[in-house]
């Protein structure tokens, strides 16, 4: 019987108790350790002027008090404003990204060039980007759109300094920037066997039915995957709010609010509590999810 | 296998025609910030106060380069200190994180014991169900262990969760057994084993998955920011710097600054673009 070496063995004992003591160390006090002081976080109130602490369920009261229907509900508004966030990337950018990777897949003129040129948002720092862009948009005479609409007589508006324009602005800032996951489908498309591809084709399938009802179906696993980290990042990646308004003109999101709470040192239990609120919204929301997603059945190739 | 190129319709050529306009215009809109941002960072302040955005510098004054170095500075750390903040954040969070999850990946899915496929799925649910709003405690432990503002806090990455385990797990759970095997019979121990043998097998799609998170943390702004303010990195100094301006500072210097951060991580994505750009999927990583 051939000897299995990784089956038996104290040096095998001692291997795997040496390989995986700090990973285990690690998840016990950064995973577990922070996720049940987190727990414990929520349900405590500081007493002002002293290190003391005392159990309350004041912190989840105030979510939905001072939160929901306060005099300003900003947990309200950064609800709402993480769920446009969410429905434009998901809605639009999703797609979009879908159809800009279909054509690099068939490699139009330029493709190197604009794969390099689209690609470049996921390699400069975001905070480069943000600021590059905010100077374009400055309503100041220094800024560039600001001249241009001058010279036709047109007033431009400080659209990050307006809660009519804020929101807005940051959703063209993430559409402007918002293009880099055309890599992950077109390098999906790449694995298509061409033979389904040129059959399509030699039927005579226009770009648009060869995209929706050939190309989406067999790389539907990963647009699945995305579709699940989105929803699993939905409540967790606060985009440029902190370059461009830090919140003020109604431009909260759930990630921006919490983000902020620990930056400023501020709130800490109350922003505990108001993660496992949102934890707890999670669950079920990434549960519909995969279930959805998974109604779709992918197709073997 | 090549696709072969059939003959375009007249519709698709004017399809083609228009997304090429289409795709130019947007490329122009991302790469003309910089050439803006190129041109008024060899302005004098000067000119960048009175002329036209759209203005030529009278003097290219590429001085404003050094300057910068010099110029920038938040929390007693100057560009170059910023620089070497985010090395030692990007290097000791990915090679540490990329380190263990290999051995851990290796160990999980080759020596089966009692518990080792609990184990695996409960990375993988915890993985499934995000904590949203663990910071405030986060920022407490961490504080607690006298990891704020301390390069240490990179071992609080040094973990088997995320993706770089799983595509790593994947990727030991297929490859061949047999020189393993081969080297046990020879006498090797397990760690000559899994050092001569099975990790140089994993260097490629372990290079990859390190040049992907290499750039993320050296863009990361959110974590620098809470947990090492004292210790500015490039995108946290970039930011904080231009936070703390006063109405006159010298814009031309700040642009120079701006662009000299994007330097390291543009040499580092050219040279190897085909790594990242031809190896990043979400079913997958290619070996």
């Amino acid at each position: 019987m051939k000897k299995r070496y990784n089956k038996v063995g104290t040096t095998r004992t001692l291997f795997i108790i040496i390989c995986l003591a700090w990973p285990l160390l690690q998840w016990a006090v950064f995973y577990l350790g922070i996720n049940i002081n987190s727990i414990l976080m929520a349900f405590q109130r500081s007493i002002p002027g002293s290190p003391d602490k005392y159990w309350t369920l004041e912190n989840f009261r105030r979510i939905f008090i001072e939160g929901f229907i306060g005099e300003e509900p900003l947990l309200l508004q950064a609800t709402k404003n993480t769920i446009v966030f969410f429905l434009f990337n998901f809605l639009i950018l999703s797609p979009l990204n879908i159809f800009v990777g279909y054509f690099f897949y068939k490699k139009i003129p330029g493709t190197k060039v604009f794969r390099f040129i689209f690609y470049l948002p996921a390699i400069i720092p975001g905070t480069v980007m943000a600021t590059l862009f905010k100077y374009i948009i400055s309503p100041e005479s220094s800024g560039v759109l600001a001249t241009i609409f001058g010279a036709m007589g047109v007033k431009f508006p400080n659209l990050l300094g307006s809660s009519e324009y804020a929101m807005k602005t940051m959703l063209v800032y993430n559409a402007w920037v918002g293009f880099t996951g055309f890599l992950i489908t077109v390098n999906s498309m790449r694995r298509i066997p061409t033979e389904i591809i040129e059959s399509a084709q030699l039927d005579g399938i226009t770009p648009l039915k060869e995209v929706v009802f050939i190309l989406v179906p067999l790389i539907w696993p990963t647009i699945a995957v995305g579709l699940l980290m989105s929803v699993m990042g939905i409540f967790t990646s606060s985009g440029p709010i902190l370059f461009f308004t830090q919140g003020t003109h109604g431009t909260y999101t759930i990630a921006y609010w919490l983000f902020e709470k620990v930056l400023t040192n501020t709130n800490m239990e109350y922003a505990a509590a108001v993660g496992i609120f949102y934890t707890l919204l999670g669950f079920p929301l990434l549960y519909i999810t995969r279930k959805l997603s998974s109604k779709i059945e992918a197709v073997e190739y | 296998m090549k696709m072969r190129h059939l003959r375009l319709t007249k519709g698709e050529k004017v399809l083609y025609t228009i997304i090429i306009s289409l795709f130019s215009i947007y490329s122009v809109t991302l790469i003309f910030p910089f050439v803006w941002a190129f041109i008024t960072s060899l302005k004098t302040q000067q000119e960048y106060i009175e002329n036209s955005p759209f203005a030529l510098p009278e003097l290219w004054k590429f001085v404003n380069y050094v300057k910068a170095f010099d110029a920038l500075e938040v929390h007693n750390t100057k560009l170059v200190g910023m620089f070497f903040n985010s090395l030692w954040y990007s290097v000791g969070m990915v090679v540490g994180n990329v380190f263990v999850c290999s051995l851990g990946a290796y160990v999980l899915s080759r020596y089966p014991f009692k518990g080792s496929n609990g184990i695996y799925h409960a990375i993988l649910i915890m993985m499934l169900m995000p904590i949203i709003g663990n910071g405030p405690s986060a920022f407490r432990v961490y504080g607690q262990l006298g990891l704020l503002n301390n390069p240490l806090f990179v071992i609080s990455n040094w973990g088997i969760m995320g993706t770089n385990f799983l595509f790593l797990y994947a990727f030991y759970s297929n490859v061949s057994w047999a020189y393993a095997e081969a080297a046990f019979i020879d006498g090797a121990g397990h760690f000559k084993v899994y050092f001569k043998i099975m990790f140089p097998q994993a260097l490629s799609i372990i290079s990859a998955l390190a040049i992907m998170q290499f750039v993320g943390y050296w863009n990361d702004y959110a974590t620098p920011l809470l947990y090492f303010p004292k210790l500015p990195t490039l995108a946290t100094g970039i930011y904080e710097y231009e936070k703390s301006m006063i109405r006159g500072a010298n814009m031309p210097v700040y642009f120079a600054g701006l662009l000299i951060s994007v330097v390291p991580v543009l040499i580092l994505f050219f040279s190897f673009q085909n790594t990242v750009m031809d190896k990043i999927s979400l079913g997958g990583l290619k070996g």
